[in-house]
């Protein structure tokens, strides 16, 4: 009873205090609304600069206007498409530099300049680019064998070439090495919701940190310790409190991003291991901070630099399937990785609680020993 | 001016004191910056060599010209026997991919029914797939390539093989040059370090006029202002204190970052401007909102929220521009984007003349929001 009493106090002064709310609940449903708006739609963009006014150059922007996927956009000038790409406009541009269609009628090999924004997205368009290029290029090949072949024109073998072009002899399909089809890519959106949250979670746990300190500045907890509880009942409190409000956090989110985008998180059973795990990690890891610090000022700027850190190491800013190969080893230091790797399975994988169960004990050792360190912090803190 | 200097002085031991201003102003942008380019910038950089398995089921003329798509890419190719192995070791992660050759691959080329070419891959490591994907898009390319030359001339089986030599001699007829990696303008740890840069600024300057509500709570303002200090002195101490913070934050960032991490900043005339009108637009927002709050609490908790909400509208963490419409407008509201804007067209290599727009503008928000400050600010300093 007693540690419910402590439990109801802890959530009443976090929300009494209209600032939490914004930072705990509105702030991450905020981000999310505006990542959707920035990366809903699944479609990439590129930007063209067609300097070239012939027929080959019109056609194979029609190409790339036609791969599923990617649209276009088409700018005036160099300038203006390096800003669109620069700023992140468009994730792409490509430039048919003028005398495309000369290069080509006269069997030389043409060059198209190519240039992305380095983020995840990147390899997936440049790959589209390819492809409508390659149309292209096949076609154009084909119709210079048979030039060199028959001794026509290149104008006329084009003629012969297009009139049996049809269906490629062979079609490329994915499959899944698990068995069956490959998945549907989801978009940067519905891979980005988990990521922001572990990243929300875990930050506003440590910032949380900063509520230790004052209760132990306003003197609650030397009240709380004069009563007859126990520190054991004290520190339960204390830590039962922060978890449920981490875990409201969570809820929060992963409704609203369900609601309102219909993201998918995948098995309940599988999520919930992750997201329990996960935010007593974070607990322990505020509760230890609010510990190692004596003053709010330290103590907030050390859990926002820790908490974004540990975020963008752990692969909740760039996926961690980007990174290089010892760079994605250093990344699970941090518990984002690891659950980041267990969302993975669930979501992107489609498996079950079982799929994830190294990385939830992975999770839950982390909370064992942040938790057993932070509870005899705590207690020394309190209780001399 | 003297005794602003004093408050100036005695503000700045403080914070030093108890090393936040060093926390934030430094140390907390250094550090996201270096892991912000650590994990981003690796990624751009392609170095990683991806292992994709090959299955041949075909053993015709087809399969040996395989090799001739795979050249020069990302992929190392590697002969795995059958699918079974294939898909056990991309489910290890042993492979990255793995391309199956289907059975009559060689007689599809040559005029027979049409086949599948499987690219097998883990839905975890959808780079890897793409890499195979593209792979086996541009060997079914080469394929299709040798079947239109070959049904164009009506060749035969014999004549064919002839054909698919010489395509695979010929030079492609388009090539597509990718100059990514080799332009600073789109460095992503540049981009990162001005990023942070400009988005802890703003909690760096908050020590300054903010510390009005501290010194209220503590009750030295009442002394301050008994003491025969005009109150411009004051708050003249409070705005220079902001102003070095500011200015020693955004300076250390950028020569760490340019020395240690090799970002590229740009002329270092435009960059000091650009970082003058930066930290001079954020004291002004923030003494604006700090005139707005009545305690320490309520100051911190909106000053928190307004650098937070501005950090992220104005592209500090993702590019929102990409969102366009009403977001890319909010975002234009921001000091953070003409900052990002400016000296992103400086690190390009643009002239001096690129820093204009954008430090107007700065001026232009610095100039509103600190006439709004100044209107409001006698409330704070009042005992």
């Amino acid at each position: 009873m007693k540690v419910l009493a402590i439990v109801r106090t802890e959530l009443t002064r976090t929300f009494r205090w209209r600032a939490n709310i914004f930072f705990l609940l509105i702030m991450p449903m905020g981000l999310i609304l505006l990542l959707g708006a920035a990366f809903g739609n699944s479609s990439a963009r590129v930007g063209i600069l067609k300097q070239e006014n012939g027929p080959l150059a019109a056609q194979l922007v029609k190409n790339l206007g036609a791969q599923p996927g990617l649209d276009t956009r088409s700018y005036a000038s160099e300038g203006a498409l390096e800003k669109a790409v620069e700023r992140g406009d468009v994730s792409g541009g490509l430039v048919i530099a003028p005398g495309y269609d000369q290069h080509l009628r006269s069997g030389k090999t043409a060059n198209l300049r190519y240039f992305a924004r380095p983020d995840s997205a990147a390899p997936q368009i440049r790959v589209a680019v390819e492809s409508a290029v390659s149309a292209q290029g096949s076609t154009l090949l084909a119709a210079r064998i048979v030039r060199a072949e028959s001794g026509t024109t290149l104008g006329s073998a084009l003629g012969r070439v297009s009139a049996v072009k049809g269906a490629s002899p062979v079609d490329v399909r994915l499959l899944a090495a698990g068995g069956g089809k490959y998945p549907q890519s989801r978009g940067q959106f519905q891979q980005s919701a988990s990521t922001q949250l572990l990243l929300f979670v875990f930050l506003s746990a440590l910032t949380g940190s900063v509520w230790l300190i004052e209760t132990r500045r306003l003197g609650v907890a030397r009240r709380m310790l004069s009563t007859p509880s126990s520190a054991r009942e004290i520190l339960l409190g204390i830590v039962l409190g922060r978890w449920i409000i981490t875990l409201l956090q969570s809820l929060v989110i992963v409704l609203f991003s369900w609601l309102i985008f219909s993201v998918n998180w995948g098995n309940p059973l599988g999520t919930s291991a992750v997201i329990l795990a996960f935010s007593l990690v974070a607990v322990g890891a505020g509760v230890l901070i609010g510990t190692l610090f004596g003053s709010e000022q330290q103590a907030a700027p050390t859990g926002m630099i820790v908490g974004l850190v540990f975020a963008a190491i752990g692969g909740s800013m760039a996926p961690l399937e980007t990174f290089p190969a010892t760079m994605r080893k250093i990344a699970h230091i941090t518990p984002h990785a690891w659950a980041n790797d267990a969302f993975n399975h669930l979501l992107v994988g489609g498996g079950g609680l079982s799929s994830v169960w190294l990385d939830v004990g992975v999770l839950c050792a982390y909370a064992a020993v942040l938790l057993t360190l932070a509870t005899w912090r705590l207690r020394r803190v309190l209780t001399t | 001016m003297r005794t602003a200097f004093l408050i100036t002085a005695k503000d700045l031991r403080q914070r030093l004191r108890d090393r936040s201003a060093f926390l934030v102003a430094v140390i907390a942008p250094l550090a996201l910056a270096a892991a912000l380019g650590a994990t981003i910038s690796g990624f751009s950089a392609g170095s990683k060599a991806y292992q994709i398995g090959l299955v041949n089921l075909d053993y015709g003329p087809a399969a040996s010209w395989f090799s001739n798509a795979g050249e020069g890419g990302p992929g190392a190719l590697r002969d795995t026997g059958n699918e079974t192995v294939a898909r056990s070791e991309v489910k290890s992660g042993e492979l990255d991919a793995a391309i199956v050759l289907p059975p009559g691959l060689s007689a599809a080329s040559m005029g027979g029914p049409p086949v599948r070419l499987d690219v097998i891959g883990d839905p975890k490591n959808s780079i890897g797939t793409l890499v195979a994907r593209s792979i086996a898009d541009s060997y079914a390319s080469y394929l299709h390539t040798i079947s239109i030359a070959s049904r164009a001339l009506h060749a035969d089986s014999a004549a064919t093989i002839r054909i698919a030599t010489d395509v695979a001699a010929a030079k492609p007829a388009i090539v597509v040059g990718d100059t990514s990696t080799t332009r600073n303008n789109l460095d992503p740890k540049t981009y990162y370090a001005a990023a942070m840069a400009v988005f802890f600024v703003f909690f760096a300057v908050q020590f300054g006029i903010s510390s009005l509500l501290d010194e209220r709570r503590d009750g030295t303002l009442a002394r301050l202002l008994a003491a025969p200090i005009p109150r411009r002195s004051i708050l003249g101490g409070k705005v220079l204190t902001s102003l070095a913070l500011g200015l020693t934050s955004m300076t250390v960032l950028a020569l760490t970052t340019r020395f240690a991490l090799g970002a590229h900043w740009g002329n270092p005339v435009g960059v000091a401007v650009l970082i003058v009108c930066a930290v001079l637009a954020a004291i002004s927002v923030t003494a604006f909102v700090t005139t707005l709050a009545k305690t320490h609490e309520q100051a911190n908790a909106w000053l928190s929220i307004v650098s937070v909400v501005l950090g992220m509208l104005g592209g500090s963490f993702f590019p929102v521009a990409q969102a366009g419409g009403v977001l890319a407008i909010l975002s234009k509201g921001t000091p953070h984007a003409w900052f990002l804007s400016g000296l992103q067209d400086l690190s390009s290599g643009g002239a001096l003349s690129v820093i204009v727009e954008p430090s107007l503008v700065l001026l232009g928000i610095a100039a509103v929001c600190g006439a709004l400050a100044l209107v409001r600010v006698r409330k704070l300093i009042e005992p």
